[in-house]
């Protein structure tokens, strides 16, 4: 490390200092309350708070108030920008965080001067809903919920000021390990690896979003029963993924409809920061549906993605693509975690002018312009015979580049009839119910 | 301001404005109350020689993540005590210096410590540290596992010579230690350390929203739960508000390892204590698993059913049903569970030697619900 840096750190402490000295000479005076004394009004712009938060509070003072919120708490912002310089949290159970229901971009939280934690706000009660506002310049991960249940995400604005880059924060909506979650109306630019992503989560709904200028737009991961609808998801390095990835303590994926969302010129150079996992996907893909079991990708429209619409693989596929491209790690060892895709059903897409000029690693296995969806032709050993890739009565074009063995040794042996894959699957599931969504 | 809320104040700002600002618990609305008194976590007092301040405990957090305190320059606290795994290391025995793999479950080595790594959640509320009470503050603790060659491995003063030739870390305490001659000494080390641990309180779960005056922080099931809790006299060792003591217990823990551990006897000689360790905190103990001195029961339930057994057998209450376990279970889960001060790991330590990460894939996951 330079001295520099090591300047910067001491800095840091020094504000540290003067912000303690600060805290410990205003003590409790009335006027470093965040919130009003006066009753809230019961009707307007802030009907249904139980507190609001004065405009030009610090993180002091709002985060006074997320602690002293009970259960059934409304915090709401009054309009304006907030400076904060540390991470929030939130623990209390069924609190709502809301901003401007009218105007989001109205109330932002901006971490540019954020010197303590790295996400910007982080929550861990049970019925968790943040909402109709935008977080701006968090260090780490935006928002982020753990271990708990009926969480929602509502018409959220997430970016960062220098756009798209490597130093961006990874995640911009980030529940993970919850059951119920509603992700919805929310628009996300700049992530440096999701912009919306679920992990380990259960019954989960994600749409009518706006995702662009990521390296992944949405994300399903090592999760079970989602549905992602209704999204627009353009210029990120890849759209939609369906993942089950290795080494997480939730060790499977399972039943996932993607449906009626516009996929649309997802070739954003890859920025994830070398060695994640993230930095490995190849641009110009719209939806990469990796090792997931029941995944149905039906209605939506994809265009001007330059690999390809939909691209379905197994974990070893995964693996093999991932060193190619110079990930670290890319071998898992961790053998309970189920490697296989089974069971995916895409149908009824509208394609157009997508595969024409992949990125180079897709390029080095196949020939533009590339088929609508790429399938690695890898079952379940325990499946031989049932089938796990349909494309429908309709079809679409298509390539089986492998089988059991891997890769085939050449393109020849490939299948691209569309006929051979004309079965169809029944849904994962009829609809996601949640207690929260009324 | 009264005296009592100025000492609050320097024991902590957020600690300050739950006790200072928000004065006396409001009046709860219905006619529930808690079987103990409904006492509020008191903050935790520095040692008059080493009152915290905000810089003393940064630097402490870039010495936690620093392998420059290991024998092998790959090792730090964090390894054993990491934000991923509830501040513990989720392995029943750790491993120190020389272990293989990323933080957490999958690491592999020769040297494995002689018990489960404690998590370190209000640490300075406590009076007798480790599993068997060998130290009584902080300060004390920290050379512990510097020194022992199954943890970091490391003389403390060749520890200290190497901090004083680095040319940041001597800006980092002078800025932390401005009175102090010299600056960095074995010391102000362990001080900076000592105010870094005591700055991981856990008095933000549900119970501590109740006891503030949120009625309804404890559900239905909470409530079961803390009736039986009570019922069981857990609450005599596990005493509320922080869910622990400093008394030392045999438990009967399994002994799958057959490590014969007299724990609190070694130190005290006392024959009663032979195999006790001293009562851990229940709070966060959702995360830091696995439980017991040897780390010998994986999961959180089954560990709390031991001690359920253990009530039954000294004649406590009949034995719980499934649903009773599972609400004592959930209560203890849920309502004692506050990680809103978790600190997040560092990217870089002054000595440029690489800070031992969790690979990204395991920042990814933790624990489920």
């Amino acid at each position: 490390m330079t001295l520099s840096r090591a300047w910067t750190l001491l800095r840091r402490s020094r504000v540290g200092l003067t912000f303690w000295t600060l805290v410990a000479a205003q003590g409790c005076s009335d006027d470093d309350e965040a919130s009003t004394d006066e009753p809230v009004p019961s009707t307007g712009r802030y009907a249904g708070c139980t507190t609001v938060i004065k405009a030009g509070s610090d993180a002091e003072a709002i985060q006074t108030a997320l602690i002293e919120a009970k259960t059934k708490s409304v915090v709401c912002f009054a309009d304006g920008e907030y400076k904060l310089d540390r991470e929030l949290s939130s623990t209390v159970n069924d609190i709502t965080v809301r901003g401007n229901p009218g105007d989001r971009r109205a109330v932002v939280l901006d971490y540019t001067a954020q010197v303590e934690g790295k996400d910007a706000l982080s929550a861990s009660g049970a019925g968790f809903t943040i909402e109709h506002l935008s977080v701006r310049n968090s260090h780490g991960n935006a928002i982020v919920v753990k271990n708990t249940e009926r969480v929602t995400f509502r018409n959220l604005f997430v970016s960062w000021s220098v756009g798209s880059a490597t130093t961006n924060g990874a995640y911009a909506v980030y529940p993970l390990s919850c059951r119920d979650v509603l992700v919805e109306n929310c628009e996300v630019v700049g992530a440096s690896d999701a912009g919306l992503y679920v992990g380990q989560s259960q019954n989960i709904i994600v749409r009518n979003n706006t995702v662009h200028g990521n390296v992944t737009g949405i994300e399903i991961e090592n999760s079970d029963d989602a549905l992602v609808t209704g999204n627009r998801v353009y210029d990120n390095t890849a759209g939609i993924l369906v993942f089950v990835m290795p080494n997480l303590e939730r060790k499977s994926g399972a039943r996932t409809i993607v449906e009626e969302n516009r996929i649309d010129d997802n070739n954003r150079a890859n920025f994830g920061a070398p060695g994640t996992t993230v930095s490995v996907v190849p641009a110009g893909v719209g939806v990469l549906v990796l090792a997931n079991d029941g995944t149905e990708v039906r209605e939506n429209s994809f265009s001007g993605n330059k690999s390809a619409g939909v691209l379905a693989i197994s974990l070893s596929t995964y693996e093999t693509i991932c060193a190619a491209g110079g990930g670290e790690s890319c071998q898992s060892n961790d053998t309970r975690t189920d490697r296989d895709l089974s069971k995916l059903y895409v149908h009824d897409n509208d394609f157009s002018g997508n595969g024409l000029d992949p990125d180079e690693t897709v390029r080095a296995l196949f020939e533009p312009p590339i088929e609508n969806v790429l399938w690695d032709g890898r079952k379940p050993a325990d499946a031989q015979g049932e089938d796990q890739f349909c494309l429908g009565p309709n079809g679409t074009s298509v390539r089986k580049f492998g089988d059991q063995n891997g890769f085939h040794a050449s393109r020849a042996l490939d299948t691209t009839d569309p006929k051979a894959f004309a079965c169809t699957l029944p849904p994962p599931f009829a609809e996601i119910e949640l207690p929260q969504d009324t | 301001m009264s005296s009592r809320s100025q000492s609050h104040l320097a024991a902590g700002w957020l600690a300050a404005t739950v006790a200072a600002c928000s004065g006396e618990p409001a009046a709860h609305g219905g006619e529930y109350r808690l079987p103990w008194p409904e006492v509020p976590l008191p903050a935790a007092e520095d040692p008059h020689d080493n009152p915290r301040t905000e810089p003393k405990r940064l630097l402490g957090r870039i010495l936690f993540y620093d392998p420059l305190l290991s024998a092998d320059r790959a090792t730090a606290c964090v390894t054993c005590h990491s934000e991923i795994w509830g501040l513990g290391d989720q392995l029943p025995r750790s491993i120190g210096v020389g272990g293989r793999g990323v933080i957490g479950p999958g690491r592999s080595g020769a040297h494995r410590s002689r018990r489960n790594s404690p998590a370190l959640w209000n640490l300075g509320l406590r009076s007798a540290l480790f599993w068997d009470g060998r130290a009584s503050t902080l300060e004390e603790q920290v050379l512990f596992p510097l020194r022992d060659p199954d943890e970091l491995a490391r003389e403390p003063d060749d520890v200290i010579a190497d901090l004083r030739a680095s040319s940041p870390y001597r800006a980092l305490f002078e800025a932390a230690f401005p009175q102090a001659e010299p600056a960095v000494s074995r010391t102000t080390f362990t001080q900076a350390l000592g105010t870094f641990v005591r700055a991981y309180v856990s008095d933000r779960a549900p119970y501590d929203g109740y006891l503030r005056g949120d009625a309804l922080a404890l559900d239905a099931q909470d409530r079961r739960g803390i009736a039986l809790f009570a019922q069981l006299e857990c609450d005599s060792c596990h005493v509320p508000p922080r869910f622990d003591s400093d008394r030392y217990a045999n438990r009967a823990v399994p002994d799958p390892e057959q490590l014969d551990d007299v724990g609190r006897f070694a130190l005290s000689g006392a024959e009663h204590e032979r195999g006790a360790f001293r009562v851990p905190t229940l709070r966060n103990a959702r995360d830091s698993g696995p439980y017991f001195h040897n780390g010998a029961v994986a999961d959180y339930r089954a560990a709390i059913a031991h001690e359920v057994e253990q009530q039954v057998a000294l004649g406590a209450r009949e034995p719980l049903s499934e649903e009773e376990l599972t609400d004592l279970t959930q209560f203890l889960r849920r309502a004692l569970t506050d990680t809103s001060r978790e600190q997040h790991p560092l990217d870089e330590v002054p000595s440029g030697l690489m800070v031992p990460l969790d690979s990204e894939r395991f920042l990814r996951g933790d624990r489920e619900l």
